[in-house]
């Protein structure tokens, strides 16, 4: 009885030191794979500090100009003029055609059924009073 | 019950019925001496087993702080990258790798030096080969190169060479903004510029803590626009020869915010290669040297007398005479000869009205209102290279006069613009910054130096003076669509001792748009010659061209619009100004 009992001890001691051994083998080998992951990761993020400063160095207003300059037959490019640049409030209109029709439908469909609202009205009257006024300034 | 128990178990053990305790019977036989080696033996090993115990946590505890910080070599070196406003790198560090022989290990010179040409074709051969030759142990070949090199050269597969990486700092623009970002010396620690200002400012503490990793670094991000600060060197370096000067520099600084968004002074140096980075010559003048603005003062004057309020813009002052004190006469250049409104005396640049206007205040109002617009303090700004302001110990009647022309005090350009600033933005001094700030920041470091009414008046001044100022000087700066107002200054420079007649230290500070001004731009001349082909190197004809053509490229960048609508100059008030 003693002896079985020794027995099933010492294979239980070997099973746990065999398993012991495996999951410190197993441990050692994700390490090293971590750590040759990290050794890429970090070869990649210099790869990338390199590459920005690369993009920089291309991206240079003072490199780009030279280029301007000595493409200048082929590109034919002109430095931007104060008049050249406007607004999107400053472009013209485009006649609203589709919208006006729209728009009359609307109108002749409540004209028939409501009167003109009263701050709709005030809104236009002010409108047209304060118009004058500043095409005067 | 228990003692019946107790006393059966003793008759036993008197018998010596029970066998078990046969050992205890020898025992009794030699004495205590076996259980004294037992407890000795137990104690010996837990000794021996709690020291290998403690050393093994000792060594844990240890390896786990050197394990997490890395090789120290890197973290000495690591600085963060610097970036402009708009996130474009202007410093940052790259590794490099360095490629190295062991001439020992070297089996064929000739066959290593052919493989290398072949990767490394600008590879200097003599050199090399008398390097590889030799029998040292260690050569350097080749320092930076490309991890493409790097591998290309592996993929050789000489035997007895290697690689060893280095840190190194890599400015992408150069020389565009040297003097803003300053320089690093070998073990990449700050020695100049705004690089010195991040190690005094928490790098160096970081680094002796060991904390200073180069990915835990956060950018530091500055108030610079690439793009403006590129044309501002662009023109600087440009009127540098242009106008054949010894010295060119051009500012541009937001009013509101008291940042600085380019600023350049030729000449200056390579970054990436500072060999004469400390030479005399090439310092920040902008910042750094101390010169007599001359007119572009008399902006100062002006607000000064107009703040004071004993005087408003229908003052007049006579100007008809030249003043004679001690042995100096002030005479005008542009000499009208007689009765001067305040807006001639600016436009037409008198240096008699400017002295009158002085007068006003006082000596004493004078030397303070000057303290006031911060021009004769030193600046506080975090640039390291900043020059204290010169002016006399003891201020006399013949200071006052001069200074209110320009001369007889010096200032750094940086300061005058910044002055310039607070005239413009309704009276707020702030120091200038080259990090980023919004209006609330500025507004509350700034102070209230003159009132929201003179600097009213000085927009108008300055508008009126490009328009018409004195013999046209201003109106070389104006560009259409951008309302530029200014004041053109043209000192003589002293030389042996005395103030030469053709030796000038030139400057234009202008603001724009000036009804509603955003930006100051202050650009300086030294010294220069007329242009070829054309005659006066008065400030109107260099230092204002450089300011059309600074806000002309840039203005875009700084997001100013144009407008045609408002050419036409409006007086803030009534103005007798009919000429």
């Amino acid at each position: 009885m003693l002896r079985t009992f020794d027995i099933i001890l010492i294979g239980l001691m070997i099973a746990a030191a065999s398993i012991t051994y495996k999951i410190k083998h197993d441990a050692e080998k994700q390490m090293n794979q971590v750590t040759k992951l990290e050794r890429m990761i970090s070869d990649e993020a210099d790869t990338i500090d390199l590459l920005k400063a690369d993009w920089s160095l291309l991206t240079q207003p003072n490199r780009l100009q030279k280029l301007v300059e000595t493409f200048q037959g082929q590109l034919d490019l002109q430095l931007v003029e104060a008049n050249q640049i406007i607004n999107l409030n400053d472009l013209p209109q485009p006649k609203p055609v589709v919208f006006d029709s729209v728009a009359d439908i609307i109108t002749e469909a409540s004209a028939k059924d409501l009167k003109p609202d009263a701050t709709l009205t005030g809104s236009v009257a002010k409108k047209s009073n304060t118009a004058p006024k500043g095409a005067a300034q | 019950m228990a003692a019946v128990w107790i006393k059966r178990k003793k008759n036993e053990l008197e018998t010596g019925v029970a066998p078990a305790f046969a050992l205890d019977a020898k025992r009794k036989k030699s004495g205590n001496r076996a259980r004294n080696r037992v407890v000795m033996a137990i104690a010996c090993f837990v000794g021996i087993y709690s020291v290998i115990g403690g050393r093994l946590i000792y060594y844990g505890i240890q390896e786990d702080t050197t394990g997490y910080n890395g090789p120290t070599g890197t973290v000495l070196a690591a600085r963060p990258d610097i970036l402009d406003r708009n996130g474009e790198v202007l410093a940052t560090d790259i590794k490099t790798n360095s490629l190295y022989a062991e001439p020992k290990k070297i089996i064929d010179p000739d066959e290593a030096i052919e493989l290398l040409s072949t990767v490394l074709p600008d590879l200097n051969f003599e050199q090399t080969y008398s390097r590889l030759k030799s029998k040292a142990g260690f050569a350097w070949l080749k320092r930076g190169l490309t991890p493409q090199q790097k591998s290309q050269i592996m993929a050789l597969g000489i035997p007895g060479i290697g690689f060893r990486t280095e840190k190194a700092r890599f400015y992408p623009g150069g020389p565009t903004a040297s003097h803003i970002l300053g320089l690093v010396n070998i073990d990449n620690q700050g020695i100049a510029g705004m690089e010195k200002y991040i190690d005094e400012h928490g790098l160096s503490d970081l680094r002796d803590a060991g904390l200073a990793d180069s990915r835990s670094l956060e950018p530091v991000k500055l108030s610079i626009d690439l793009r403006v600060q590129h044309v501002v060197r662009d023109v600087v370096v440009q009127a540098m020869q242009k106008y054949s000067a010894i010295a060119a520099g051009a500012v541009v600084l937001n009013v509101k915010t008291g940042e600085i968004l380019a600023m350049a002074s030729a000449p200056d140096f390579d970054p990436n290669n500072p060999y004469n980075a400390l030479e005399k010559d090439r310092l920040n003048r902008m910042s750094a040297g101390a010169f007599e603005m001359g007119s572009t003062i008399k902006s100062f004057t002006t607000a000064m007398a107009l703040d004071s309020g004993k005087v408003n813009l229908q003052s007049t002052f006579d100007a008809r005479r030249p003043i004679t004190i001690g042995r100096q006469t002030i005479r005008d250049f542009h000499g009208k000869g007689r009765v001067l409104t305040l807006p001639e005396v600016f436009i037409y640049s008198s240096n008699i009205g400017s002295a009158k206007e002085a007068d006003v205040v006082g000596i004493d109002g004078h030397r303070e209102f000057l303290h006031r617009m911060g021009l004769l303090d030193r600046m506080v700004t975090e640039l390291p290279e900043v020059a204290r302001p010169m002016e006399p110990k003891v201020w006399k009647k013949v200071h006052s006069i001069t200074i209110a022309f320009g001369h007889g005090m010096a200032t750094t350009p940086l300061q005058t613009a910044v002055g310039a600033a607070a005239l413009m933005n309704g009276g707020r001094l702030m120091p200038p910054t080259f990090l980023p700030r919004t209006i609330e920041e500025a507004n509350k470091v700034a102070k209230q130096v003159v009132s929201e009414k003179t600097s009213e008046d000085m927009r108008y001044l300055y508008r009126l003076n490009a328009e018409k100022g004195s013999g046209g000087s201003g109106n070389r700066a104006t560009v259409p669509g951008y309302r530029v107002g200014g004041k053109t200054g043209t000192a003589e420079k002293v030389i042996n001792g005395r103030y030469s007649k053709d030796v000038r230290f030139n400057a234009f500070v202008a603001a724009f748009p000036i009804d509603k001004p955003e930006y100051v731009v202050l650009t300086i001349v030294d010294e220069p010659k007329a242009e070829a082909g054309k005659i006066g190197a008065t400030a109107g004809f260099n230092a204002a061209p450089m300011v059309q053509e600074i806000i002309r490229r840039s203005a875009s960048f700084l997001g100013v619009q144009p407008d045609f609508n408002e050419e036409q100059i409006s007086a803030p008030m009534m103005v007798n100004f009919n000429q």
